[in-house]
This record gives C-alpha cells, sequence and structure tokens, in this order.
C-alpha cells in the first residue's frame, strides 16, 4: 500500500499573506437597530471575528494541533471520473478487531468534526466496542481534490468514500453521518449493501411513511398523536425551511455566482459558514477560533471554498436511477435492505422529524432520543454520539458484532 | 417644506483606491465545463474580463460626469412612524409648464440610471404626444439616498416616502411608473393615495390567477376567447422557470439579507457577480458594454447605505404582517393601470389577467426586451407612456390641469 502516504497540513506563508492583506482592507456594511441574529450573523461578531482573524488568530498553532491528528492520503478511482486524491484521518484503535467505521461530514463541516468522538471512540473499556475511525475530507472539501467534471454527485461520494474503505483494507464496515454525510452514507448503504453492513446517522431528511410502501408504519403515524418534542422538532423543521435556506436555494441553482464572494472575500466565507454555525447548533459556545478554524479549512481547502457548494447543485440536478427512474436524494428516503440502521435525535438540529418517519429508512435497530445538541453532534455533543456509536454496536446492541470478526470487544 | 438641495455625485478617491486594491487581490473560483456556461451562475471568463477591465481601463470619474449631467437633488422626508431620510432624485422639468408629473421607480440591481435612457424623451412633446415633468429617486436604501435601519419599514413606508416626495416638488396629482420593486411601489402608490397617483404603469404587472369567485366574467371571456393561449403557457412556463432556477437570491434577501450584505460589502468581484448575472439572464441578447455594467454595479459599490441596505425591503416584504405583498399589490385597486409585456421579463402572466389588477387604460405587448424595459427597449416604453397619456386616450388629463400637452 505505497500510495497511501502520510500527510500534514501545511499552508504556503502566501495564502497567509494574502489572507492578511484582506482582512486589513475589509469593507463591512452597517445593521439594522437591535436586528441580533434576524437578519443573519451580527455585524458586531463579524466585525470581531474579523479582527481576531487579522491581529490574534494563530494559523500555526491550528496547524499544529490538527496535525497531531493521524492523516493520510491516497487516491482512489471513480467510475466515469477517474482517480481522485483524497484526504483522511486514519486511527487505528490499538484493539485489532475494532470495527471499522467511516465518519463522513457535510457543509459547513469537515474532517475536524470527528476530532472530539475519537480519542473516545478508540478504546474499548467496561465492554464498550472499540473502532477503527476513518474521517475523509469529502471529494471538494478539506484537502482532497476537488473535480471539475459535471456529474460527481452523491453516489460518486458514495463511491469514493467506499473505495477508501476497500483500499484500506476494510471490506466490510459501518458509517456514521449528518448533514451531506447522511445523504452519502444513505447512499453508501443503497450501493453496497454487502459492505456498508450498519450506519448511524445524526440529521435525517426523513419524509412521512408512504401508505403504498410502508403500509403499517403509515397507519401507525397516522394514528399516533405527535409528542411535545415531535411537535417542537416539526416547528423547528418548519422554521429552517421558511427561514434558514436561503444559502441552500443558491448553492442548488447559482453556485458560480456565489463562488466569486466564497472564493475571494474572507470576510464574506466568514459571515456565509458563521451564520449556519450559531443558527443549527444548540446554544454551542463557539470560540472565535474555533470559528475561524472551521472557515479556514474553507478558505485553505485544496479546490477553493466555491468547489464545496458543488454538491449541491449536482444533488438537485442528479441524473435519475436507471431501474427505480429517481434520483438518488429521492432513493436515500426509501428503505435499504442489508444496512442496520442507529438513529440519533437531536433536539435542535436543521431536520428534527418524528423518530417513526425514521423506521422507512430500513431496520432500525437504536434510537437515540437526545435533550440536547443540534446539527454538528459529534462536535457539539460528542458524548451523546459515541453514547449512541457504543449503545448500538455494544454486546446488547441491534448492531454488535455486525462486521464479522469485528466486534470491537476485548476478549 | 424643506428646499431640495442640489447634488453631484463625487466618490471619494479613497473608495476608488481600495476598490484597485482589492481588484488585485481578486482570488478565482475555478469552473465546472458546461454546455450551458451559465445555468450554474455568471461565467468565469466574463467575470474575469470584467475584473480586469474594472481594474485596467474601468472611468468611474467620466460614468460620475455623465450622469451628474443629470438634474440631481437630496431632500428630507419624514415616514410616519421611522423618522427623517434624505432622499436622493433626478428631477428634471419639462419646458412644457403642463406637463405630467411622472414619478420613475427602479428596482434591484437596477437604480436610478434606468430613467437616464427615457428621460430626455419623456420631458420632450407638448404638440403630438405628453411631456413628462420627471421625477426619479434612489430607493431609500439604495443608491445615494438615506438608508435605514429601523426594522419594520416595508413597501407601505417606501411608497409613503416616494408620495411625500412629489408633494414636496409642488406635484399634488401624478403619475407613477416602475418594474421590479418599482412594480409593487406604483401599486402601494396607486392603493394608499388614489387621490394623488392618478395613474399607474407597470412594465411587470404581477396579477394572481383569476379567482372564480371575483372574476367570472373574466374568466368566462378567456374561455370563449380559447382559453389560456400558447403564448400565454410560454408565459406562465417562464415565470415557472424562474422560480426553479433564478430566485434563489431573492431567498437569500428575503431570509439572511445581512449575511450576504458583508460578502457583497467586502468583495469587489462578489458584488459584481451577483447583480450582473440577473443583468444577463433577465435581458433579451441585451449588448451590455462593460461601462455599463461596471457602472451600474459601481453604484451599489459606492451607494450611500451601503451593501447589506438593499435586501432588507425583500425580509420586510416577506414577513409583512396581515395580508402580503403579492396579495396586496394582485388585488383591484381601482386608479387606471397601464401595462407593458416584455418578452423576457421574469415574472410574466397571462396579459389578459391584468383586468383583475384594475381598470386597465392601457396594455402593450413586446415581442423584445427583459426586465430593464427602461434601459433595454427606451423608444417602446416612451411609446407606451406617450400613448397611454396620449389626447387620444380614456386617461387624457387625468392629471388636474396637467395634461402634458401645451
Amino acid at each position: 500500500m505505497a500510495d497511501i502516504t502520510p500527510f500534514k497540513v501545511s499552508i504556503p506563508q502566501e495564502s497567509l499573506d494574502r489572507l492578511h492583506q484582506k482582512l486589513a482592507l475589509a469593507d463591512f456594511p452597517d445593521e439594522l437597530d437591535e436586528a441580533e441574529w434576524d437578519y443573519g450573523a451580527p455585524l458586531a461578531d463579524i466585525k470581531r471575528l474579523t479582527k481576531h482573524w487579522l491581529e490574534k488568530y494563530d494559523w500555526r498553532a491550528e496547524e499544529r494541533k490538527i496535525n497531531e491528528l493521524p492523516q493520510f492520503k491516497t487516491s482512489v478511482t471513480i467510475d466515469r471520473f477517474g482517480d481522485l486524491d483524497l484526504h483522511f484521518v486514519h486511527q487505528k484503535s490499538p484493539i485489532k478487531n475494532a470495527i471499522p467505521l467511516i465518519f463522513v461530514h457535510g457543509w459547513p463541516g469537515s474532517f475536524l468534526e470527528v476530532t472530539k468522538i475519537l480519542p473516545l471512540l478508540s478504546g474499548s473499556s467496561d465492554g464498550s466496542p472499540a473502532f477503527h475511525v476513518i474521517a475523509p475530507s469529502i471529494p471538494n472539501f478539506g484537502f482532497s481534490q476537488g473535480v471539475k467534471t459535471k456529474g460527481f454527485a452523491v453516489p460518486q461520494y458514495a463511491e469514493a468514500c467506499h473505495k477508501l474503505m476497500l483500499k484500506l483494507g476494510y471490506n466490510e464496515y459501518v458509517t456514521q453521518g449528518g448533514d451531506w454525510g447522511w445523504w452519502i452514507t444513505r447512499t453508501i448503504g443503497r450501493l453496497y449493501p454487502t459492505h456498508c453492513l450498519a450506519s448511524h446517522y445524526n440529521m435525517l431528511s426523513t419524509v412521512p411513511p408512504s401508505p403504498t410502501t410502508n403500509p403499517l408504519l403509515s397507519l401507525q403515524h397516522a394514528l399516533t398523536p405527535y409528542t411535545a418534542a415531535e411537535r417542537a422538532g416539526l416547528a423547528r423543521t418548519a422554521w429552517f425551511r421558511a427561514e434558514g435556506q436561503g444559502y441552500g436555494a443558491i448553492q442548488n441553482t447559482k453556485p458560480q455566482t456565489l463562488g466569486y464572494s466564497l472564493a475571494s472575500s474572507p470576510v464574506g466565507l466568514l459571515a456565509w459558514i458563521y451564520e449556519k454555525l450559531h443558527d443549527w447548533t444548540d446554544s454551542y459556545p463557539w470560540t472565535d477560533d474555533e470559528v475561524l478554524t472551521w472557515v479556514s479549512v474553507y478558505y485553505f481547502s485544496t479546490a477553493g471554498p466555491a468547489a464545496s457548494v458543488r454538491i449541491y447543485y449536482e444533488n438537485t440536478h442528479d441524473a435519475q436511477d436507471a431501474r427505480t427512474g429517481l434520483p438518488a436524494w429521492k432513493l436515500a428516503q426509501r428503505w435499504t435492505p442489508g444496512v442496520k440502521i442507529g438513529v440519533g435525535h437531536f433536539p435542535r438540529d436543521i431536520y428534527v422529524l418524528p423518530p417513526l418517519w425514521s423506521r422507512a429508512l430500513g431496520e432500525v435497530v437504536y434510537e437515540g432520543r437526545h435533550e440536547r445538541g443540534g446539527h454538528f453532534a459529534a462536535y457539539e455533543v460528542p458524548e451523546l454520539i459515541v453514547g449512541d456509536l457504543r449503545a448500538m454496536f455494544g454486546k446488547r446492541g441491534g448492531a454488535f458484532g455486525v462486521v464479522k470478526g469485528k466486534d470491537g470487544v476485548v476478549g | 417644506m424643506p428646499t431640495p438641495v442640489p447634488f453631484k455625485i463625487a466618490v471619494s478617491e479613497e473608495k476608488l483606491r481600495i476598490l484597485h486594491q482589492k481588484l488585485s487581490l481578486t482570488e478565482w473560483p475555478d469552473e465546472v465545463p458546461l454546455k450551458e456556461p451559465r445555468s450554474r451562475g455568471a461565467p468565469l471568463q466574463e467575470v474575469k474580463t470584467l475584473v480586469d477591465y474594472w481594474l485596467h481601463s474601468f472611468d468611474w470619474r467620466a460614468q460620475e460626469s455623465k450622469l451628474n449631467q443629470f438634474p440631481q437633488f437630496t431632500t428630507d422626508i419624514d415616514v410616519d412612524g421611522f423618522g427623517t431620510y434624505n432622499v436622493h432624485f433626478i428631477h428634471q422639468r419639462s419646458d412644457v409648464p403642463n406637463a405630467i408629473p411622472l414619478i420613475f421607480l427602479h428596482g434591484w440591481p437596477g437604480s436610478f440610471i434606468e430613467v437616464t435612457k427615457i428621460l430626455p424623451e419623456l420631458v420632450q412633446g407638448g404638440q403630438n404626444f405628453p411631456a413628462f415633468h420627471v421625477v426619479a429617486p434612489s430607493l431609500i436604501d439604495y443608491g445615494f439616498s438615506q438608508g435605514n435601519t429601523k426594522e419594520g419599514f416595508n413597501l407601505d413606508q417606501h411608497a409613503e416616502a416616494y408620495h411625500k416626495l412629489m408633494q414636496s416638488l409642488g406635484y399634488s396629482e401624478y403619475v407613477a411608473q416602475g418594474g421590479d420593486i418599482g412594480n409593487f411601489l406604483t401599486r402601494f402608490l396607486a392603493l394608499k393615495y388614489p387621490e394623488s397617483c392618478k395613474a399607474h404603469h407597470t412594465n411587470m404587472p404581477t396579477p394572481n390567477p383569476p379567482d372564480p369567485s371575483k372574476h367570472t366574467d373574466l374568466i368566462a371571456k378567456i374561455e370563449a376567447e380559447g382559453g389560456l393561449s400558447e403564448e400565454d403557457q410560454y408565459r406562465l412556463a417562464s415565470t415557472q422557470a424562474h422560480h426553479a432556477s433564478g430566485m434563489a437570491y431573492a431567498m437569500e434577501h428575503m431570509t439572511r439579507p445581512q449575511t450576504i450584505g458583508y460578502s457583497l460589502a467586502d468583495s469587489p468581484v462578489g458584488l459584481l457577480s451577483w447583480i450582473y448575472e440577473k443583468l444577463v439572464d433577465w435581458t433579451a441578447g441585451y449588448p451590455w458594454t462593460a461601462d455599463e455594467v461596471l457602472t451600474w454595479v459601481s453604484i451599489y459599490r459606492f451607494s450611500r447605505p451601503g451593501s447589506a441596505a438593499p435586501q432588507r425591503i425583500y425580509y420586510e416584504m416577506m414577513h409583512r404582517e396581515s395580508m402580503t405583498v403579492v396579495d396586496v399589490t394582485a388585488q383591484y385597486i381601482d386608479v387606471p393601470l397601464g401595462t407593458s409585456h416584455f418578452k423576457k421579463d421574469l415574472l410574466r402572466f397571462p396579459t389578459r389577467w391584468d383586468a383583475t389588477l384594475g381598470p386597465i387604460a392601457f396594455q402593450a405587448e413586446h415581442d423584445k426586451g427583459g426586465h430593464f424595459a427602461a434601459w433595454e427597449c427606451p423608444q417602446d416604453l416612451v411609446k407606451d407612456l406617450r400613448d397611454m397619456f396620449g389626447k387620444e386616450s380614456p386617461i387624457h388629463g387625468c392629471v388636474a390641469g396637467q395634461s402634458g400637452f401645451t
């Protein structure tokens, strides 16, 4: 496996200098009186973050911290697209029969979202399972290569993740993901059901059970009143759909136009991402350094920040599957046989839909209904994600031993 | 009433210098090669060419000079419950003393500049066709008017401001013309001030489909004429296509106007692409020159209220309590209405639906032009206005004492 090479993030000084030049020239708009968050990211926050970025934020220190993660690069070949260079974190557990797990991020996240759960998944204590954890930068993001050919959509992202696992010697594996990670891991399960044997999701874009495809579940749904938590979740989802999807509309339809300001204006990129770090989390107390590191991964990304929004356009305009006539995103909402499913419901995510709807996705063996946490669950409430995974894959869990010979438990 | 103060645009050297510095630091995204290069947004090569021209050839001072040939003023207008706003406007009186006072209302991403091609023609006349006194403000939050920083400043408030502007200039009665946001503003003027706004014209009428409970006669008439024509179907289909792929800018404006404002304020290339995409997509092959594009964009870059302000009206429109803006402006308003339909506008409906909006005094369909009618097809728009208020027209003389003729 000579072509799996260790990797360290090392941004050229020239890029840092250019960033500073731009930050020093930053132009700000004004703001409505008492606007707070109603109209978007508040001016005082953006000014403060820009000032910190220019004057105090130490990228090299953050880079060193990132480089404590075991990172690598390798190439995989994607059907019809050719070779693709992938960056990934690969933490092998000291426990030999640990469960191989691929963690798939989304937007505006990155491989960094795995950082807090890594130490908790590696070891096995009190009988809970251990995992080998693989966390790529998905193509067009982070330090993976970009794809400039049209049609590289969610099935291709799924293929990239799957082929990475195969290349690392993990013929059978499990997945964890939210945001695009949800769509991608759903598709991995659909396309590679003999390899992807179990999946845990923390964001689910589910639909009400259909009376034609799921009559019993549909009936149950019709007859069971929503709990207070479910009503709150539906209200949160409605809020997101009404007030929070402008970014998605642009990214779905005119990503190139948006790309110019994302590529050329660090302040614009900062505001675009920071708004979501606030809106999509459960009052997570972001430090300025955390925000700027998340944004820097986009600013310094190999493919450039504009490439990261391509997935939205490709997904919206995805080709229809030959057999079903449905695009990949619709298929992701339908039953996937052969994949044991675990679901983490977090109250401040952007889609917070009744847990019953998830049972239409496949064989749900675990359900975590949490009282805290939002969209970036692995980062906001790592202990809850880890708790879900340990319960799901542990000795009494519904996905225990799903990967043959790798139950993750010592002895 | 305060007297309007003469105004000339004078952007500081400092602003020009910073702009040049930023342009020279532009970092470019790449692009997915496509058979339809505009489908994902403004094409890379075109934006690069424009930035290169902006940096090396575009002469803002020359464009500023050209704009300053038009008589511009500022004046303070009080808006109930909100305060005083200093409004910038072009005001050109015709030599014909009884010319019809007309207020021209722009939209996004336009500006007062859109009046400059029709103004010289409109003030002419008096013999064979009517002449107009022309008033063209920068909307509040746009161009060289003051911005607003209070929540809730909706089309109601904008209409109040421009009505009061006309009053302050001595025009107790007037007519209104607009497209884009200007279309909605003419409707609000007609609704709120029918005793003053004696007629209104839009180049982007936005009727709702006829309501079977209200428009039985119209529906019967359309049915009798064979239902919706092929052209009608085409109009509706292109409106739907716009909603599906061209409306995202509005969704961002309507929900997160401040967030996109940071990119538009800080990034000249970001502002350029945000606007330029629409200048091309919304016109019917109009041969934009680099000078035109960059002048339009510069008005936003150098605007007095800054780059988060223009989006706010969208937010307010979407979050209006009680009746939605769409329903307010689609109702029957009993003020004479003229409509001009241009081939490639973004919201296009069957022309027979216009009758649901009010008493139709004039209607024209053009097999050319797009969203920025006054800029793309100035001759046609001028002719439409002259016909709408001409001697043969049913609303000739609708403004007391100001028939437009000597």
